[in-house]
């Protein structure tokens, strides 16, 4: 010690000799105010002052302050020995190895913000007394800054964080959410994860957790309640509404929206509650009172406050229910008649691809010319005109056509029919790696309507909560299925007085095989699924009155919907693979591709009268067609063996009950007696 | 204004139970005997425009055609305070007023004769709807307008309207009582020829089940015409309950009738409704009763609940070539998947070995401006093989008839039987025909069966 004392001293460049004692202790404590000086200067120089300046300025002043003491206590008497004020000093020695080790590692770690929060923190516990006392001086400096910081968000929603020093932070690019809608799916690996993608993308106005600055005290799920609260705070400032409202008195003044715009809104939140808030977060600032518990509390009992908010806003002023049901009724076509009808309107058109310059007219010729009987006098020259015309006309004509459906099955509520609109996107054909399909392959590379066609939503503020781009387009994945299935279906139908005239029992078997798979897939997914989970989601919607839960049921719902409609993969074996692909994923679930070779062979069934023009060319097509039937439906019921042990089977189990209620499937499909079994039990 | 259905009664019966069927939709779309829309009807979602039109004063008129040689119980509707809910212009009444004397050969020679004047009215009706989809022919086979002219309008609708749906709601008589029509075997034979042969859908509604069941399941002691009747429209609106109110599935006829209706002649469908209740019981049980789903459609498979009463199928060997249950009320969804699969593994209900078969399942929508008197009730279509039992014994009561000649004269009096009785014969063997190809289609060879043979 003695030698680093004369070391110092001979470093030191004081010059005041005759107090040698005064000296050694200034050089214990010079260290750690160099090193602090030099990183209040580097700090300043980065310009990260808000939080950063207040601890060194604190530890700055609490080592004053010590000292000042010593000093004083040196000075008073010369007569103290070395080592008195050795031993003196040497009480401080942990304090300042712990404030050392504290600074050394901001340094190492170049630490800002809730981090240095968290690193105090940890320091706090301490058995030395004077060490706890220090360090917590420290911390509930900190705190305060940080306190103000959660006070100003949680209530406010203001984040005023130029260095990025809080766990909160705002996105720089908020566009990414565009091109969700036009794809046709992603693959989701399992069941979880799509239903957590399927609510967090939702509320997503640009602000976002930084997991490595939140505080180490702070669970992620209370951190997340934190941004919640904070994010829809913020949300209920775009109430379109009251930007309305303060637009008409800011013309004149030309002050920035966001100003007066904030204050409106803090008052329709809280209420009279916002000074309790307030206090309540304001008490944190003491070491005391702050405990995780408490702030959880706190943070609890305003979230039960927004989220009631939430609720009246989004429930309530904007019809949520009622809503849900319009999603239901277009999205999942409960509304079967209106599709029905407009099925007929626009069926020859969706049976082309969307392509920009249509070349395959020859073969929809026939149909058309059919379908376009039926259309309305009015209404048919647009329609011969659009057939074959650019995808804006296309989505034009489309929602025409929507328009007279609506008023044919005499729609109560136009404004609900408003708020729907089609487009028929042009999507770049895609070399498809399954069309093997050896029956019809051109339908498998050329994208047609069905395949395309994007029902839009335009819903009331704040919905968007609840239906985000992502979610938009998992509905859209519904309705493109449900619609094949039903324009796939009113084919067979419209087939049957046709058949029923005919005695060739082979084609009618056929034709009734067909009908009868496609009138049961649409009865399982209509009743067992989308009618069960949404009568699930509604009972969950009445019991609750929390948007969150609210939320949660609904992506639940979506998910569930999905998985058991077989759009989701079942196993993540592919994905890899799919990442070469342009972009563009197939759904891989290996029941979804058997359903829709089904619906292919369907279509392709109802087309035979096109070109098969003589009995013989029938009969060798219905063979053709009664093989490719046989082997499908096989395929079908053996998935069910390789999917038993995934959700996946347990919803094929319910379609193929349906489908093989009087087993006559598996008995034709000559199955092994395990499957048989499956199948049976 | 998509898939509208044209009615047209016949006859006393037809018209009987088509005034009935307009009284129970009207009370169940909210529309006033006048016509017009109640207020509190005016939100309601449902498709009035399939079974109605609505005319430049906004009142809703029946897209219905009312027939009948004799005037009768036309007289009665339009003395009923329903009298104005019909266009005057649909009502035909045959200017002399004498009906058919029970006599099919009459009737059909009748209707020969005013073809022209009906079909006028069939095409300006046809001709007032943008999408017509098919008819709805209610008439009994037993009497003289309904069967006689009935079948002549069956065979000429499906000449004019080739591609429009026709369906029929046909009374067959009561066999357990001593008919006053002596010629009813003759005439429920040649009709059933036309219905084979002409019709696209046959809703049998079987007046010895009807009584059955209002005296067995309604306690009613000796049920009157209108209470059959209330019966009768019972299931007339129930079976077009998903037409008539928006769903997911089922919104035209056609997908009520092809999953039905798997090969064509086989087109004869039974029905069955469950839960029934009589008008003076609903008086002392107001309580809305728990129906489950379950409940409803084990009992819609019992065939104490069929509206068509069938020969005892000792040896087990007939089976379900189809069914299609049409549930209404308050339903929860998921207890249908669990409904059929109990069905399912009880084996309550056999099917044909020959394709496949199932339960379906169609959830509708229930009028909000009646009361229901249970939670849940459930309407039976069924193509049932054993309903060949119901032919086989007309067949059996016309051969005993045709066995001593009787009543010949009758028919021999008109055009078409005055060379020869050969139309008896090939209606015979178009009904006997029908009567094995039911059988046949119990059976698994049906896939080879030849009705040549």
């Amino acid at each position: 010690m003695i030698h680093d004392a004369l070391f110092v001293l001979w470093d030191c460049s004081q010059g005041d000799v005759s107090s040698l004692t005064s000296n050694y202790r200034l050089s214990q404590f010079y260290m750690p105010m160099k090193e602090m000086q030099k990183f209040i200067v580097e700090y300043v120089q980065l310009q990260k002052v808000i939080t950063e300046f207040k601890i060194l300025l604190q530890l700055h002043l609490f080592i004053q302050e010590n000292c000042k003491q010593v000093e004083k206590l040196v000075i008073g008497n010369k007569d103290y020995t070395l080592t008195f004020v050795y031993s003196y000093v040497e009480k401080f020695q942990g304090l300042f190895n712990t404030i050392n080790k504290i600074i050394g590692t901001i340094k190492e770690r170049r630490l800002s913000g809730c981090e240095i929060l968290s690193l105090t923190h940890q320091n706090i516990l301490n058995g030395n007394e004077m060490v706890h006392s220090a360090i917590l001086r420290i911390f509930s400096c900190i705190n305060n800054v940080f306190i103000n910081q959660l006070c100003a968000w949680l209530l406010y929603g203001e984040l005023k964080d130029p260095y990025e020093e809080f766990f909160i932070y705002r996105n720089k690019k908020d566009d990414l959410s565009e091109t969700v809608l036009s794809t046709p799916s992603i693959p989701n690996t399992c069941n979880k994860t799509l239903v957590t993608t399927l609510q967090q993308t939702s509320l997503d106005c640009g602000y976002n957790i930084n997991p490595g600055m939140i505080p180490y005290f702070m669970p992620l799920s209370l951190a997340q309640e934190i941004l919640f609260i904070g994010k829809t705070v913020i949300l209920f400032g775009f109430d379109p509404r009251k930007v309305k409202k303060s637009n008409i008195t800011l013309n004149s003044t030309l002050m920035p929206l966001h100003k007066l715009d904030y204050d409106s809104r803090r008052f329709t939140i809280w209420e009279e509650k916002e000074s309790e808030f307030h206090s309540k977060l304001q008490q944190l600032k003491e070491p005391e009172v702050f405990e995780v518990y408490n702030l959880r509390c706190v943070v609890r009992e305003i979230k039960e406050c927004v989220t009631k908010h939430l609720w009246t806003v989004a429930v309530e002023e904007a019809h949520l229910l009622h809503e849900l049901r319009l999603m239901k009724d277009f999205y999942l076509l409960g509304r079967g008649e209106l599709f029905l009808e407009l099925l007929r309107l626009t069926a020859h058109m969706l049976d082309k691809p969307t392509t920009r310059t249509s070349t395959r007219v020859g073969k929809d010729k026939f149909r058309k010319a059919k379908e376009k009987a039926r259309v309305k006098k009015c209404f048919n020259t647009v329609a011969q005109k659009v057939a074959y015309c650019r995808d804006e006309e296309r989505s034009e004509y489309m929602n025409h056509a929507f328009q007279l459906a609506a008023r044919a099955v005499f729609l109560s509520n136009s404004a609900d029919i408003e708020k729907f609109s089609f487009e028929l996107p042009y999507v770049k054909p895609i070399a498809d790696a399954t069309a093997n399909s050896s029956l019809d392959d051109d339908s498998s590379v050329v994208a047609d309507g069905w395949s395309t066609i994007i029902l839009k939503y335009d819903f009331k503020w704040p919905l968007h909560l609840l239906f985000a781009p992502e979610v938009l387009a998992r509905y859209n994945d519904m309705f493109r299925l449900l619609l094949r299935i039903k324009k796939t279906q009113h084919d067979l139908h419209a087939l049957w007085k046709t058949y029923k005239q005919s005695r060739r029992f082979a084609v009618c078997q056929l034709h009734n095989k067909l009908m009868f798979l496609m009138d049961n897939l649409q009865h399982y997914l209509q009743a067992d699924v989308l009618e069960s989970n949404f009568s699930r989601l509604m009972d969950a919607v009445n019991k609750t009155n929390d948007f969150e839960k609210l939320k949660e049921a609904h992506a639940t719902f979506l998910a569930d919907i999905l998985s058991q409609s077989f759009l989701t993969t079942t196993t993540s074996e592919r994905s890899e693979g799919d990442s070469s692909g342009d972009g563009v994923d197939m759904i891989t679930n290996p029941v979804f591709v058997n359903i829709m070779d089904l619906l292919k062979l369907c279509d392709s069934f109802c087309s035979m009268s096109e070109f098969a023009s003589d009995r013989e060319a029938e009969d060798y097509y219905i063979k053709g067609y009664s093989d490719r039937f046989n082997k499908l439906v096989k395929q079908l019921t053996q998935l069910l063996v390789c999917l038993r042990d995934r959700a996946c089977g347990a919803y094929l189990a319910r379609l193929l009950m349906r489908l093989d209620y009087n087993r006559w499937l598996s008995a034709e499909a000559e199955l092994t007696r395990s499957l048989t079994h499956m199948l049976r039990c | 204004m998509p898939s509208e259905m044209i009615t047209l009664q016949l006859g006393q019966c037809g018209n009987q139970i088509g005034f009935e069927f307009w009284k129970q939709l009207c009370i169940e779309h909210g529309i006033s005997p006048e016509g017009i829309l109640e207020e509190f009807a005016s939100a309601g979602s449902d498709r009035k425009d399939v079974f109605f039109y609505q005319a430049d004063d906004d009142h809703y008129i029946p897209r219905a055609v009312l027939l009948d040689l004799e005037p009768r119980v036309i007289h009665t509707i339009m003395n009923s305070p329903y009298a104005k809910l019909y266009n005057p212009e649909n009502v035909y009444l045959s200017k002399h007023g004498g009906g058919a004397g029970n006599n099919w050969a009459s009737g059909y020679a009748q209707g020969e004769k005013l073809n022209e004047e009906v079909f006028d009215i069939i095409n300006r009706e046809a001709d007032g709807s943008d999408n017509l989809e098919g008819f709805v022919l209610c008439h009994s086979i037993a009497g003289g307008t309904g069967s006689g002219m009935g079948s002549y309008i069956l065979e000429h609708l499906s000449d004019r309207f080739p591609k429009k749906l026709v369906q029929t709601y046909s009374v067959f008589p009561n066999l357990d009582e001593i008919s006053d029509v002596v010629v009813q075997p003759y005439n429920s034979l040649l009709t059933l020829k036309r219905l084979t042969e002409s019709a696209d859908c046959v809703m049998v509604l079987d007046n010895t089940a009807l009584n059955r069941i209002a005296s067995d399941r309604l306690h009613i002691q000796n049920p009157s015409f209108a209470q059959i009747n209330t019966l009768v429209s019972t299931i007339m609106s129930a079976s077009t309950a998903t037409l008539r109110y928006p769903s997911y599935m089922n919104n035209d006829l056609i997908s009520l009738v092809a999953p039905l209706i798997p090969t064509p002649r086989l087109h004869f469908l039974m029905t069955g409704y469950t839960p029934l209740t009589a008008d003076h019981e609903l008086n002392t049980a107001p309580k809305i009763r728990k129906t489950t789903v379950l409940d409803v459609m084990q009992r819609l498979l019992q065939p104490k609940n069929m509206m068509v009463s069938l020969s005892p199928d000792r040896t087990n060997q007939h089976c379900y070539i189809s069914i299609l249950n049409i549930i209404q009320g308050e339903v929860d969804p998921s207890q249908v998947h669990k409904s059929l699969q109990r069905i399912r593994e009880r084996k309550l209900a056999s099917f044909i070995p020959w394709g496949p078969a199932s339960i379906q399942v169609a959830l509708s929508r229930r009028s909000p401006y009646v009361h229901a008197s249970h939670k849940v009730s459930g309407l039976l279509l069924a193509n049932h093989t054993n309903i060949s039992s119901l032919f086989d014994r007309c067949l059996q009561q016309f051969d005993k008839l045709r066995k001593r000649e009787a009543f010949l004269e009758v028919f021999r009096k008109e055009p078409m039987f005055k060379e020869s009785l050969e139309e008896f014969d090939e209606s015979r063997g178009v009904v006997d025909d029908l009567v094995q190809e039911y059988q046949a289609a119990a059976t698994p060879d049906y896939v080879h069966w030849n009705p040549g043979l």
